[in-house]
């Protein structure tokens, strides 16, 4: 488990999109998935990555701050994020894409939607972001930078064994870990990881929406996928047993099941 | 050499066994451990001693700090406003409403302006960056931190000098259109600034400003290179060199009648060492955009290994960091490493002058002179010992 390898002799592939080098992860052929990732960059090594690749074309950027691409002066905004990936669709050399996006990615998966779905075919959201469900005095989304290290990863895994082990991390795997999470906090400190107005626009989704969720997660619980599907016209909720926050990690062949079934209906 | 006196109002009065069992002092900690009779009367006692300062010619500091057992001045700007009205005669410098955690900067350019008025310009205003546990207390993003500290200042200072009506202000952090403030500083054109850093980056900026660059409890080595770096900066901008009067520096002081007694009662400065400064990882060392992400080695893991990251620039020690470096120093070690002066008039002016020359001098001394259990009449002791034997010395010092 944990992070993108950062060998300097093998520079990893790139993507451009609106003057912005994006380093790139790509897996398999078939149906195009773009898929942003969540708090972490996805790792090549990921076994998710085979599974699903062996019925779609996986295309997964580390966004701007995470992973290996910097981030230009002065983009620190979640709009930066959404607007950036407007470019990247346009960019890629196919009509219609499925997007797909965990966690924070899953967020701006959602924020895209809402405004291009003529360029989407379908879309899927993983233990995702993005929205102010309960009352004023509830968060849906525990808050990872103000709680221990030792609750968020109790919270983040169905097995916590499963959770990445710091200590057995490179150096330049913890440099990549910071990024991202320097990176995540600029993004999503206020409000904490939610846009107060995408509830409102999500009923533009009118594409076929899987809406999946971790049954243990406890950083943004089913409950609350539930509440994202229902705001979603026609949108399936579907939850993976013995899944935290990433189900794609802690049951990769149940992950990409469903995600192939549903990209086959 | 001027002086100052500071006391942070810390909480000592939490049980051990609390203290003990909680991962973080400040930020975290319910305040349903914090006796509101008991505050009230340590109010009372601090505001006391700052107005012995009054009667002895020591000026003084008036710190903030929020949330936690360390210090119960989180509204700084209350404080100032007591300070102003009811001391007549030093000078007061309020070090100083955490500027990166307000909203509006020019609210804050407002209350000082008023605090300078009140007391007939005795107002001297000092930045802070703020900490980890400010950030979790105050809802203010770490990463772009230091951006808004030096927005806020920008916003404040042109709002303390700007005469001719409102102006507008439409910068990255902050904006106010209309921004014209009632009364105008009484000192013009602004009351002077300081900056409490110890990091040489900061400092570069603070020496370019021409701000007062203190140092609190950093020691001679981590003194002299942010000194340096401030000097540097001044040089390479071909800026004129400052006298000793920008740079200040901030130790635990106590002054007994015997050096037995200054030692044994100084010492207890130092629980602000060994208990106030207990923060949680999430507020320390994985508190996000405090240190260059190259840092992450030495910091993510249980425990630190060799480093394999070739090159890349040396890593900066953050506050905190810094903070982790200081639990559980004895007093000799405090002493030795020009974190606490004390002992008696004698022992303690010459540790002060030792510590003077092996930097390269000072203009300011902030002596912090009450912390834990250093009771109130402990701390008006030490003041008046310290306000009649030393200082007359190390004013000699220039």
């Amino acid at each position: 488990m944990g992070m993108t390898p950062v060998v300097s002799s093998s520079p990893s592939e790139r993507l451009s999109a609106g003057g912005i080098e994006l380093e790139v992860v790509r897996r398999g052929t078939g149906h195009p998935v773009l898929l942003l990732h969540g708090m972490q960059n996805v790792d090549p090594r990921a076994r998710f990555l085979d599974l699903l690749g062996r019925r779609a074309e996986i295309i997964a950027p580390s966004h701007p701050g995470f992973g290996h691409s910097p981030r230009p002066a002065d983009f620190e905004t979640v709009s930066d994020l959404v607007h950036l990936y407007l470019d990247v669709l346009d960019g890629l050399p196919y009509p219609k894409v499925t997007l797909m996006g965990f966690s924070f990615g899953g967020w701006l998966a959602a924020e895209i939607a809402v405004k291009c779905c003529h360029r989407l075919d379908r879309l899927v959201l993983v233990d995702a972001f993005g929205l102010k469900l309960s009352d004023r005095e509830t968060p849906d989304i525990l808050d990872v930078f103000n709680t221990s290290p030792q609750e968020v990863r109790r919270r983040s895994w169905h097995d916590p064994a499963k959770a990445p082990d710091l200590d057995a991390m490179s150096d330049d795997e913890l440099i990549v870990r910071a990024r991202n999470w320097d990176a995540l906090c600029l993004y999503g400190w206020h409000p904490y990881m939610y846009d107060p107005q995408l509830k409102r626009w999500l009923r533009r989704i009118t594409i076929p929406t899987l809406v999946l969720w971790g049954a243990s997660d406890g950083i943004v619980k089913p409950s609350y996928g539930r509440g994202y599907s229902a705001l979603i016209p026609g949108s399936r909720f579907e939850v993976i047993e013995a899944a935290g926050h990433h189900p794609e990690i802690e049951q990769p062949e149940a992950f990409a099941d469903r995600v192939a079934a549903f990209l086959d209906r | 050499m001027d002086v100052w006196y500071q006391c942070e109002n810390p909480y000592p009065f939490v049980p051990q066994d609390v203290l003990d069992r909680v991962d973080s002092v400040r930020a975290s900690l319910p305040n349903k451990y914090c006796d509101p009779k008991i505050a009230a009367d340590l109010f009372e006692e601090v505001l006391d001693e700052f107005m012995l300062c009054d009667d002895q010619g020591l000026n003084v500091v008036a710190i903030e700090h929020h949330a936690g057992i360390n210090s119960l001045f989180g509204a700084n700007p209350l404080i100032l406003g007591i300070l102003a009205r009811q001391m007549r005669n030093v000078r007061i410098l309020s070090m100083g409403t955490l500027v990166s955690l307000r909203k509006d900067p020019v609210r804050v350019a407002e209350e000082y302006a008023t605090a300078d008025v009140i007391c007939r310009g005795r107002l001297e205003i000092g930045f802070v960056k703020s900490g980890g546990t400010e950030m979790a207390s105050n809802n203010a993003n770490p990463v772009n931190n230091v951006e808004r500290y030096w927005e806020a200042i920008d916003l404040i200072r042109k709002a303390l000098t700007h005469q001719d009506g409102p102006f507008s202000w439409e910068g990255k952090h902050f904006t106010h259109r209309h921004v014209n403030i009632w009364p105008r500083p009484w000192q013009q054109p602004h009351p002077r600034l300081w900056a409490a850093t110890g990091d040489p980056d900061t400092a570069t900026e603070v020496g370019r400003r021409g701000m007062v660059n203190v140092l609190v409890l950093r020691g001679a080595d981590g003194t002299k290179r942010a000194w340096g770096a401030y000097r540097q900066a001044r040089a390479e901008a071909r800026l004129p060199e400052v006298g000793t009067d920008h740079f200040a520096y901030a130790a635990f002081v106590y002054v007994g009648d015997t050096h037995e007694e200054g030692v044994r009662v100084g010492s207890k400065l130092l629980w602000f060492l060994n208990t106030s400064l207990k923060s949680a990882p999430q507020y320390s060392k994985f508190l996000p955009g405090t240190v260059p992400p190259q840092s992450a080695p030495l910091l993510y893991r249980s425990a630190p290994r060799p480093t394999t990251a070739a090159g890349g620039p040396r890593p900066v020690r953050s506050a905190s960091q810094n903070a982790a470096t200081l639990i559980g120093l004895t007093a000799d070690q405090a002493r030795e490493r020009g974190i606490l002066f004390a002992g008696n008039p004698d022992t303690v002016y010459r540790q002060i002058h030792d510590f003077y020359t092996e930097v390269g001098g000072f203009g300011h001394l902030v002596m912090i002179g009450r912390s834990g259990f250093l009771t109130h009449a402990e701390a008006e002791k030490g003041i008046r010992l310290f306000s009649a034997e030393v200082m007359p010395r190390l004013k000699e010092l220039g």
